[in-house]
């Protein structure tokens, strides 16, 4: 009976015990993985940040909130938002700790459903950046391009005399 | 065989029993008036302990011998002195058991006095004192044992219940203290029956060292709620706390939301088997993961995990 009770966790905490979220939904299991991991708190706020925009609901993907982002940003942005694809593989490879992709790709084939290709994780992160830069006040990216910059001289030169023969 | 202590039809002890603590067999107890089944689980009680005495080992584990259903544990026979004396007295100084698991059987305070000394002696990792019926004396001792003990890890104190505020405050005060204490579990010890037991157990773990707390099983009304929701809050080093099956509705499970969004050290929040709805499960997964905003992500908990 003690060790059922054991099983059951009333007595005890499980912290490192997953067996009781595999029913969770994908993004909630993502997010305990991310809180249970290792990282430091700013590496932890950045993966959530993936999440949300590039995650199953994409809550932040409304690209209005980049629209008062500094241009120097960007490059940063764009970057999170290719990294989703790595941290998904990154995820399911906690599931086999020494790193055998072939069985854990074989285990989510088997029990989740088949995993994307290395070329449609591609396919993807790239549709994200196309859609990032799209939605994307892209205005911004050429503020001032006719306008030449100040110390380019505006004086025509002059032409040098050549030989015509 | 519901009472504690059964005194009646207390035979005379014959004198080599006393000495050699010999298996008293099934018959004899049903001559006593046990049940067949009660009578065999005396018999079964006396082989463990026989066998705990011949054979080395890392763990004692005498449970399964109660009425865990109905938190009534096994009543005590006198007869049963000797064998306890020989256990313990076998058991002293036996530094390679780690772990003493017993439940289910009360004990008086004359086999928790010879108890304790023994445990104390042995250099154990984890104590599992289930449903034992442990009264203020036991609490005593055992919170005197707490306070010169330094290798318990686990102490599980299942089904226990405390008597009392103050034996409450002097156990509080030697878990307070303990340096190595890594778990406390109080599953179905009905801490919050009296909101001061509640108050002083929790004001024990305000420890320097981290700690996995269990109080579990427990009807939790709002006031149990609340003062579980301000000690989450002053972010103590506290591991994880348990606290399922505790009859927590939403309101409860908004305020530990609230909580949580203070608190930088926990790593585990269990709730199962409350009554939370969907949708506060949904508030309560949002302290962790708020994407609402890069603010509302910067500002979520980062460290708990939250179970329902």
């Amino acid at each position: 009976m003690f060790s059922l009770i054991i099983d059951l966790g009333y007595t005890h905490n499980h912290d490192d015990d997953d067996s009781n979220i595999a029913h969770r939904p994908p993004l909630e299991k993502e997010v305990l993985r991310i809180n249970k991991e290792d990282y430091s708190i700013g590496q932890k706020i950045r993966k959530k940040v993936v999440l949300a925009l590039c995650g199953p609901n994409r809550e932040l993907f409304d690209l209005a909130f980049l629209n008062g982002m500094p241009l120097e940003l960007m490059p940063r942005m764009l970057e999170l938002i290719q990294e989703y694809g790595r941290t998904r593989t990154e995820a399911f490879r906690c599931m086999m700790p020494d790193g055998r992709e072939d069985e854990v790709l074989e285990a989510i084939d088997r029990y989740i459903g088949p995993w994307p290709s290395s070329k449609q994780l591609e396919k993807e992160a790239l549709s994200r950046l196309y859609h990032t830069l799209r939605g994307w006040e892209l205005p911004s990216l050429f503020v001032n391009l006719n306008t030449p910059p100040a110390n380019v001289t505006t004086e025509k030169r002059k032409r040098r005399k050549t030989c015509r023969y | 065989m519901n009472q504690q202590v059964n005194n009646i039809n207390q035979p005379v002890l014959p004198r080599r029993s006393r000495r050699l603590a010999t298996l008293i067999p099934a018959s004899h107890w049903i001559s006593l008036g046990y049940s067949e089944d009660d009578a065999y689980m005396m018999e079964d009680l006396q082989n463990d302990m026989k066998k705990y005495c011949d054979n080395s080992g890392v763990e004692i584990d005498l449970v399964h011998y109660g009425n865990f259903g109905n938190d009534v544990p096994f009543s005590h026979h006198d007869l049963m002195i000797p064998h306890w004396q020989k256990l313990f007295k076998t058991l002293n100084g036996r530094t390679s058991v780690q772990c003493f698991d017993i439940g289910g059987i009360y004990m008086p305070i004359s086999v928790l006095d010879i108890m304790f000394p023994a445990l104390q002696s042995m250099n154990l990792d984890c104590l599992y004192l289930c449903t034992m019926g442990l009264e203020s004396d036991g609490f005593q001792l055992l919170s005197s044992f707490i306070k010169h003990n330094s290798s318990v890890t686990r102490l599980v104190l299942e089904g226990n219940k405390f008597d009392d505020v103050s034996t409450a405050a002097t156990f509080s005060d030697a878990v307070k203290d303990h340096p190595n204490l890594e778990m406390l579990s109080f599953y179905n010890c009905s801490l919050s029956s009296n909101i001061d037991f509640l108050r002083k157990i929790l004001e024990g773990c305000k420890r320097k060292s981290r700690l996995g707390l269990v109080i579990s099983l427990d009807s939790f009304g709002s006031e149990a709620v609340s003062v579980v929701a301000d000690y989450i809050s002053s972010n103590h080093l506290l591991r994880s706390i348990n606290l399922s099956d505790n009859n927590i509705k939403d309101s409860g499970a908004a305020q530990l939301a609230t909580a949580l969004k203070n608190n930088t050290n926990m790593h585990g929040l269990h709730l199962y088997d409350n009554d939370i709805t969907e949708d506060m499960e949904s508030c309560l997964r949002k302290v962790l993961f708020d994407p609402t905003s890069i603010d509302s992500i910067v500002q979520s908990n980062h460290r708990s995990r939250v179970y329902t």
